[in-house]
C-alpha cells in the first residue's frame, strides 16, 4: 500500500518553468530544466551558474583546424594552471568543466593522444572556471584578482563548416560573436611540411572574427579585443619556440600581417605538450610529455581583456 | 702555445670564411677604384688580420675562464692536450700519458687487463680508486624490462651481466675535456655513418661542440650541471673516447629498480630507485625542482641502492637501445610496429627536469629520440662491462671499497684528490 505523502504545493516554483532561460552563449531562450541548450549544446549549468554572479563571465574563443592541438592543448592549459600554488590559478566550477582535463590528462599519461572532439556541438567540452589572477598582474592592470572565465573545446570540422557557411553551425556562431577574446592555433607541422592549410585557415577564421559585427550596444569589436596566436606541436621546431614572432614573420608572414593590420592586441606564442613522433603511417603518438610555454598565451589574454 | 685542433677548427669554420668572403669583395672593389696593387693588398688583408686576430682571442679568453671555472690551470690543459697528441706520434714517454689520462677522467683505459699489467703501480692504484669512486657495480641476474604503451604493459626476463654504471650523468666540465682534446676532429670515436655530419655538431657560435655552449665553452655556472643538447652520436663518442659505452635499456632498468629474486622466481623490482612510491623531494622533476637542471651531485636522497644519482629526474639518459626494443612481441602488436619502422629513435630514459606525469618518471618508462636529436633536457652517463676491468675483485685492499656492493654515497673530489695526494 503506498504511504501517503503531504506535501506543500509551492506554486511560485512554477512561475520559473513559464519564463524561458536565456543560454549564456548564444542567447536562445530555452526551458528551465533543459539540461543543454537547443541551438548551441552549451551546458545550461553554464548559464545556471553564470546567472550567480554580478558580472558575467567571458569566454575565450579557441580556433583551429581539425587535429592542430586545441583539446590538447586546453586540457594542459587546465591541469596546469590547476596544480599550481603560485602565479595565475585556476579553479573548475561545475563537474563539467573537470571532463576536458581529466580526459586530456588521462590520455597523455597512457602516451595516447586523446580523441577528436565530435562535431556534434552537444559533445564539445565547456569549462567554466575562477581565474585567480597572479599579484604583479593585479597590481599593474588594477585590476579585480579573481575572474570568470568559460572556455569551449570545439570540433575542428565544426568551425571549418562555419568558415564556409555561417548558418550550419550556429554553435561557433554564437561562440564567437560571445567570446571576449580568440585564441587560434596554427599547427607547427604542417607550417614545417610546407603546407598553407594551417596558415589559410588562421587567416580565415581571423577574417570572419574581424567582420563580425557588434551583437550588443557597448560591447567592443572584435578588432579590439586581444588575439593569441599559437604555435602549437612546437616541440620539433626550435626557432618557433626560441622566437615565435619572428617565426610568424618569417614562415606566416601573410598571417602576421593580416593580425597586425586588423587587430590592435596580438601576440605570437609557441607552445608543446608533449615530444611526439610520427611514423610513416602519419600516425602522431607521444613520447612523452613536456609542457612547454603553455600558460603564457591565457595569461597574456587574460591581462588585455576588458572588464 | 699552439692547439693543432683548435687550429684546423678554426680554419675549417664556414662563417669565419663566409666573413672574409665579404671583405674581400669590398676590398676587391676599393681595389678596382684605386688600381694601385700595393695599397689594395694591404687593406685586403689589415681587416681579415683585425678579424682572425680577434676571433681567436675571444676563443681563448672564453676557453680560459671555462677552464679556469672547471678549477684548472690553463697551462695544464694546454699542456694535456699537447702531451697527448705528441703521445700520440709516438714522441713522449709513457709515464705522462696515464697522468693525463687521470685527469681526463679516462681511468677506464687504464684499468684494461692489457693495458693495467704495463703500469706502475701507484697509477694503477689511482685508476682503481677513480673507478670505484666514480662507478658503482651491478651484479648480475634478471631484470624484468616492463613497457607500457598505448595503455598496455608487458614484461620480459633478461639477462644483464655484471656492469660498472657512472654514479653521475656526465657533466658539462668532463665533457668539455674532450672537446678541448679535439674529440670532434678525431673520426676513430664516431661511429661511420655519421662522420659526414660532424659539422653539424656545433654550438650556438658555429665551433664544435653541445648545441647550448657558446665559443667551444660551457657556461661557467653550468659547469657540474649535465651536459644536454648532445646527440646520441656525440654520447657515444664521448663514451668511447674514455674507454666505456653507454648502458643498454636493461642495464639502466636494474641499477635504478635493483631487482631481487624472491623465492616463487618472480623479481621485486623498485619503481623508483628510492623506492615504490613517488617523493619529490628526492628528484628534479615538473613542479619539484627548479623546471631547469641541476648539479649532477644533487638530491643525495634519491640514490640508488647502488649508489648511483639521479637515475630519476634532472635529465633524460641516452642508452644504446633502439626504441621499444622490449618486449619481442607485446600486445599491441599494431602500435609497435609503427614505432618500429621508426629505426633512428634511441630509447632515452629516468625523465627529466620537465617531466609532468610521475608515471613518465619511472625506471620502467621508456621514451625515445631522434639520434640526431640534441634537446635541452637529455644527457647521459657512461657504462663500463665488468669483464673489461682487470682483476676486478683480485685487487689489493687498498684498491677496492669497503664494500663489493657499494651503497655508499661516494666521497667528495676534494677527498678523493686528498688521498691522491
Amino acid at each position: 500500500m503506498t504511504p501517503l505523502v503531504t506535501l506543500p504545493m509551492e506554486s511560485y516554483q512554477l512561475a520559473k518553468y513559464a519564463e524561458p532561460l536565456v543560454c549564456f552563449v548564444c542567447e536562445f531562450e530555452n526551458n528551465y530544466d533543459a539540461e543543454i541548450c537547443r541551438c548551441c549544446g552549451a551546458p545550461m549549468a553554464l548559464t545556471h551558474q553564470a546567472g550567480n554572479y554580478k558580472t558575467a563571465p567571458q569566454m575565450i574563443a579557441v580556433v583551429g583546424p581539425p587535429k592542430s592541438g586545441k583539446t590538447v592543448y586546453l586540457g594542459m592549459l587546465l591541469d596546469l594552471l590547476a596544480r599550481r600554488t603560485s602565479g595565475i590559478r585556476a579553479l573548475a566550477r561545475g563537474a563539467f568543466s573537470v571532463t576536458l582535463q581529466q580526459q586530456t590528462v588521462e590520455s597523455l599519461a597512457t602516451c595516447q593522444f586523446p580523441e577528436a572532439t565530435p562535431s556534434a556541438a552537444e559533445h564539445w567540452n565547456w569549462v567554466h572556471c575562477q581565474v585567480h589572477l597572479a599579484g604583479r598582474q593585479v597590481q599593474l592592470m588594477n585590476r579585480r584578482s579573481t575572474r570568470e572565465i568559460v572556455f569551449v573545446d570545439s570540433a575542428g570540422d565544426a568551425q571549418q563548416t562555419h568558415l564556409d557557411n555561417e548558418q550550419y553551425q550556429p554553435a561557433v556562431s554564437a561562440m564567437l560573436a560571445r567570446s571576449a577574446a580568440a585564441l587560434v592555433v596554427v599547427d607547427v607541422t604542417q607550417v614545417e611540411s610546407g603546407g598553407s592549410d594551417a596558415e589559410y585557415f588562421a587567416v580565415k577564421a581571423l577574417s570572419n572574427l574581424a567582420e563580425l559585427p557588434r551583437t550588443k550596444k557597448g560591447r567592443t569589436a572584435w578588432q579590439k579585443r586581444p588575439v593569441a596566436v599559437v604555435f602549437t606541436k612546437a616541440d620539433g621546431c626550435e626557432i618557433c619556440c626560441d622566437d615565435p614572432t619572428s617565426y610568424a614573420d618569417r614562415h606566416c608572414s601573410g598571417l602576421a600581417q593580416f593580425c597586425r593590420d586588423r587587430f590592435s592586441k596580438v601576440a605570437f606564442f609557441a607552445t608543446s605538450v608533449a615530444r611526439s613522433t610520427t611514423t610513416r603511417y602519419g600516425e602522431d603518438i607521444p613520447l612523452r610529455i613536456e609542457p612547454r610555454g603553455i600558460v603564457e598565451p591565457f595569461e597574456w589574454l587574460t591581462s588585455r581583456m576588458r572588464r | 702555445m699552439f692547439d693543432r685542433n683548435r687550429f684546423i677548427s678554426f680554419w675549417t669554420n664556414p662563417r669565419l670564411w663566409q666573413g672574409c668572403f665579404v671583405i674581400v669583395l669590398a676590398n676587391g672593389l676599393i681595389v678596382a677604384w684605386s688600381l694601385d696593387l700595393r695599397v689594395a693588398v694591404a687593406l685586403s688583408i689589415a681587416p681579415i688580420c683585425w678579424v682572425v686576430g680577434k676571433k681567436q682571442t675571444d676563443a681563448e679568453t672564453r676557453r680560459r675562464a671555462a677552464v679556469a671555472q672547471a678549477g684548472r690551470p690553463v697551462a695544464e690543459v694546454s699542456a694535456e692536450s699537447d702531451s697527448e697528441s705528441l703521445a700520440e706520434d709516438g714522441l713522449m714517454g709513457e709515464a705522462s700519458l696515464p697522468e693525463t689520462m687521470l685527469s681526463q677522467h679516462r681511468y677506464a683505459l687504464l684499468v684494461r687487463a692489457r693495458v693495467s699489467e704495463t703500469l706502475d703501480h701507484t697509477i694503477r692504484d689511482r685508476a682503481n680508486r677513480l673507478l670505484w669512486d666514480r662507478m658503482g657495480l651491478l651484479p648480475e641476474g634478471n631484470v624484468n624490462l616492463t613497457t607500457m604503451f598505448s595503455g598496455q604493459e608487458q614484461a620480459s626476463n633478461v639477462w644483464v651481466d655484471p656492469v660498472l654504471l657512472d654514479r653521475h650523468c656526465v657533466s658539462n666540465q668532463e665533457f668539455f675535456e674532450f672537446v678541448a682534446a679535439g674529440g670532434y676532429q678525431q673520426p676513430a670515436f664516431w661511429d661511420e655513418e655519421v662522420v659526414s655530419g660532424l659539422l653539424d655538431f656545433v654550438d650556438t657560435t658555429g665551433l664544435p661542440g653541445p648545441r647550448f655552449w657558446t665559443e667551444g665553452a660551457y657556461p661557467p655556472e653550468l659547469a657540474n650541471h649535465p651536459v644536454v643538447g648532445v646527440s646520441w652520436y656525440e654520447a657515444a663518442a664521448y663514451a668511447r673516447w674514455i674507454g666505456k659505452r653507454l648502458p643498454s635499456d636493461a642495464e639502466w632498468i636494474k641499477a635504478g629498480s635493483w631487482p631481487v629474486a624472491t623465492g616463487n622466481g618472480s623479481l621485486a623490482q623498485r619503481k623508483y630507485p628510492w623506492g615504490n612510491t613517488m617523493d619529490r623531494s628526492r628528484t628534479n622533476l615538473w613542479g619539484s625542482g627548479p623546471q631547469t637542471t641541476v648539479p649532477v651531485g644533487d638530491y643525495t636522497s634519491g640514490v640508488s641502492v647502488g649508489g648511483i644519482y639521479q637515475l630519476t629526474g634532472n635529465v633524460w639518459e641516452w642508452t644504446s637501445s633502439p626504441f621499444i626494443a622490449h618486449p619481442e612481441e607485446p600486445p599491441v602488436a599494431a602500435w609497435t610496429k609503427l614505432i618500429r619502422s621508426e629505426q633512428s629513435l634511441k630509447s632515452i630514459r629516468g625523465g627529466a627536469f620537465d617531466t609532468y606525469f610521475d608515471s613518465q618518471a619511472t625506471c620502467q618508462f621508456q621514451s625515445g629520440e631522434h639520434v640526431l636529436g640534441r634537446k635541452h633536457n637529455v644527457g647521459f652517463r657512461c657504462a663500463l662491462s665488468a669483464c673489461d676491468v682487470a682483476n676486478l675483485f683480485g685487487a689489493e685492499p687498498s684498491e677496492i671499497p669497503k664494500e663489493e656492493v657499494p651503497t655508499a654515497v661516494p666521497s667528495e673530489d676534494v677527498e678523493l684528490e686528498e688521498a691522491m695526494a
